[in-house]
């Protein structure tokens, strides 16, 4: 039954690099094949759960994550992992308040635990 | 200001305890959250504070009265974690905690990046060490919608937390007596220790945002300097206010008004006269006066002609840095950069290298990997000039034209451009990805550009200045011991036959090796005599620009990369030099260019 649920929530991942500007998603995992890569982007925030908004695409891959703001080559953004539909989701969520975002993340936060979990 | 947990402990008296050293006090933190402000709000000292990540590269300490009794506060360079994969700098931090001799951590945290702070914390908790969390910068997290529950962090970690704004001085109260309750923090990590998730649910519990509507500007701004469209043409506005404030303002006028009017009138005039008066001995007073004079020579290039262009460039440079434009050069020379075998990161120590080679070969640790740092270091040595050889070169082509200018700028970007791309295909290793956070755009704050700018003065006037003065002893050494016409004779067919310059220039090159806006000032002097013509004036300062920057940097090379490296790139890039000044005297001549 795991098994399923991991599968079902990397298959709604998308790669970062084919967010469009002002593109938002939310985190799913930070691909490992290069670990070292992998160990930075955790470091500056970018893990299971952090929201992204794409700023820019081109000379540099230039995105927002929680409220840093952060560069890196296209070959990066592209093992990123990202669920998609953060868009409408994270917008309204703001509106309604806290409370309900709250309640949103201790649920998901059980699939994105499970799900970086598994990664290592 | 609040202070959360801190207080009821602290109310207890604190024994004066008798301690074999003082009690050391570490400020550690992810980079660009304001650890130097705090430093300095502390120890009343001074360490550099700018506006990008990177700007601590080692380890600054100060004195400051907790409670009864005076401890040491040391500074560290930001870091993002202390696991794992760490850049130089951040194993200088990591060194530090692991070596025993830290006593108390201070965590400090931007307010606004609760998570990130609390990976962080995650991993510090790891060293066992009593700590205090401070969130700093909470006026501006505020301004964008932020609160972060201090009460509540403190009861999760265990440890007092204090929220401040540094920069006003906010919150060090507090976080004095915070500093007498530090303990060691206890993080809730679960089964597998996970703590990105920790982290992220902690941060969702405890942070607060409201939607905000802050900065409008703001947002435009910053999406407009790193937008191709918009952000070259600013670079390009940028560098032509940074070229008529340095070039014009500094280079030409105040340098007119100081060395013709301060010097020439009063100064020179004065000195020779005290000196024929008090001096009978004629060595004496040539070694005051002379052509190689102390006053004549030393003081008037020290000061005269490179101070104020000095001076002017760190006023500016200072503004850029406070203000978080730098690192968003990044973006575009990130695809420039790999060709060379290095990454976006690698602008920051290159437009360091505009303000002081020395201090950004230091800045070079910021950098992922080892071969990324020796290609950094050889090309801040080969070609970027610092800013006392900028004026020097502004003073002297900006009078002749812009094409001699272009020419000069041109070569050595090339001449960086094909040295870079080699070297990353002749030295073993690897680049890193490039991934830098860009801080944000902030006006810069007056008294932190007023005092930094001042610091970099007193600085330059202290290191600069006496290796001036003793690259003037050591020519009035050779000159009177009759060394210095048998050197011009000997660099006579490379000086002459190879750059096609005047024998007299030989001393200059002699002064470029100590430094080379030294040697550049001395160009100066010389084209002002009008011993240079216009493509001599580009040839010999090209070479210059060429060379290893110098003697401090040199030693700076030693201590980043080791002596064998060190002395393979000072050979390599005379070498370089010399070459490139022999071809395009060549150039020159076989295609008759004037200016």
């Amino acid at each position: 039954m795991r098994f399923e649920a991991s599968v079902s929530s990397i298959e709604r991942a998308r790669r970062l690099t084919l967010l469009e500007v002002g593109g938002r998603g939310v985190v799913r995992r930070v691909l490992r094949d290069n670990p070292a890569r992998a160990d930075r982007l955790s470091a500056l925030g970018v893990t299971p759960g952090a929201r992204i908004r794409v700023l820019q695409r081109y000379p540099g891959f230039v995105f927002e994550c929680d409220e840093s703001e952060l560069a890196v080559e296209p070959s990066v953004a592209h093992a990123i992992l990202v669920e998609d539909g953060g868009e409408t989701t994270e917008s309204r969520i703001q509106k309604i308040g806290f409370r309900r975002r709250e309640a949103e993340r201790s649920s998901r936060g059980i699939l994105t635990r499970w799900a970086s979990g598994s990664m290592r | 200001m609040s202070c959360h947990v801190a207080a009821e402990r602290a109310a207890t008296p604190s024994v004066l305890t008798l301690r074999a050293r003082p009690l050391e006090i570490v400020l550690v933190g992810n980079p660009n959250v304001g650890k130097s402000v705090i430093f300095g709000r502390l120890t009343g000292r001074y360490a550099t504070v700018s506006n990008y990540p990177g700007t601590t590269v080692g380890l600054t300490s100060g004195h400051a009265l907790v409670g009864a009794e005076v401890c040491d506060i040391v500074d560290s360079p930001g870091v993002n974690a202390l696991e794992g994969e760490l850049s130089e700098d951040e194993q200088v931090t990591r060194r530090l905690l692991a070596s025993g001799k830290a006593d108390v951590v201070v965590q400090v945290a931007d307010a606004r990046n609760l998570r990130r702070a609390l990976m962080l914390t995650s991993q510090i908790a790891g060293f066992g060490l009593p700590m205090v969390v401070v969130l700093n910068m909470v006026d501006e997290a505020r301004r964008h919608g932020i609160d972060v529950d201090a009460a509540g962090l403190a009861a999760e970690l265990g440890v007092p937390v204090v929220e401040t704004v540094a920069v006003d001085g906010q919150g060090l109260d507090d976080l004095r007596v915070a500093l007498l309750a530090a303990s060691p923090a206890r993080v809730p990590l679960n089964r597998l220790g996970d703590r990105a998730a920790w982290a992220h649910e902690a941060a969702a519990r405890l942070r607060r945002a409201r939607p905000s509507s802050v900065g409008r500007l703001h947002v435009f701004l910053s999406r407009a300097v790193r937008q191709p469209l918009t952000g070259l043409p600013i670079l390009a506005f940028v560098l032509y206010v940074v070229y008529l404030f340095v070039g014009v303002f500094g280079a030409q006028t105040l340098v007119g008004l100081v060395e013709r009017r301060l010097f020439g009138q009063v100064i020179i005039p004065a000195a020779t006269a005290l000196a024929d008066r008090f001096l009978p001995w004629a060595a004496a007073r040539d070694f005051l006066v002379g052509p190689y004079g102390l006053v004549t020579m030393g003081l008037t290039y020290a000061i005269a002609i490179v101070l104020p262009v000095v001076a002017t460039f760190f006023l500016v440079f200072g503004w850029l840095e406070d203000s978080g434009y730098i690192p968003r050069l990044a973006v575009f020379a990130d695809r420039i950069f790999r060709v060379m075998g290095l990454n976006g990161k690698a602008v920051l120590p290159m437009v360091l290298g505009l303000g002081c080679d020395t201090m950004a070969t230091m800045t070079t640790r910021i950098l992922g990997t080892p071969k990324e740092r020796l290609i950094a270091v050889l090309l801040l040595a080969l070609g970027i000039p610092c800013s006392a050889q900028l004026a020097t070169i502004l003073g002297i082509l900006g009078g002749i034209s812009f094409w001699a200018l272009a020419t000069l700028f041109g070569v050595v970007v090339v001449q960086m451009f094909v040295v870079g791309f080699l070297a990353a295909r002749v030295l073993p290793g690897e680049r890193s990805d490039f991934i830098m956070e860009l801080p944000p755009l902030r006006l810069p704050v007056m008294r932190n550009l007023a005092l930094k700018t001042l610091l970099r003065i007193r600085w330059y006037l202290w290191e600069a200045v006496p290796l001036f003065l003793v690259g003037t002893v050591l020519l009035f050494a050779l000159d009177k011991t009759g060394l210095l016409p048998r050197i011009v004779e000997a660099g006579r067919p490379v000086v002459t036959g190879l750059l096609g310059l005047p024998a007299e220039s030989a001393q200059v090159f002699i002064m470029g090796f100590l430094r080379r806006d030294y040697g550049a000032a001395g160009l100066f002097q010389l084209a002002h005599a009008g011993q240079l013509s216009a493509t001599q004036s580009v040839v010999a300062l090209t070479v210059m620009t060429l060379f290893v920057p110098c003697v401090a940097n040199f030693m700076m090379m030693i201590k980043e990369q080791g002596l064998r490296p060190a002395l393979a790139i000072l050979v390599f890039v005379t070498t370089v030099a010399l070459a490139t000044g022999t071809a395009l005297n060549y150039a020159f001549r076989g295609f008759g260019v004037q200016y």
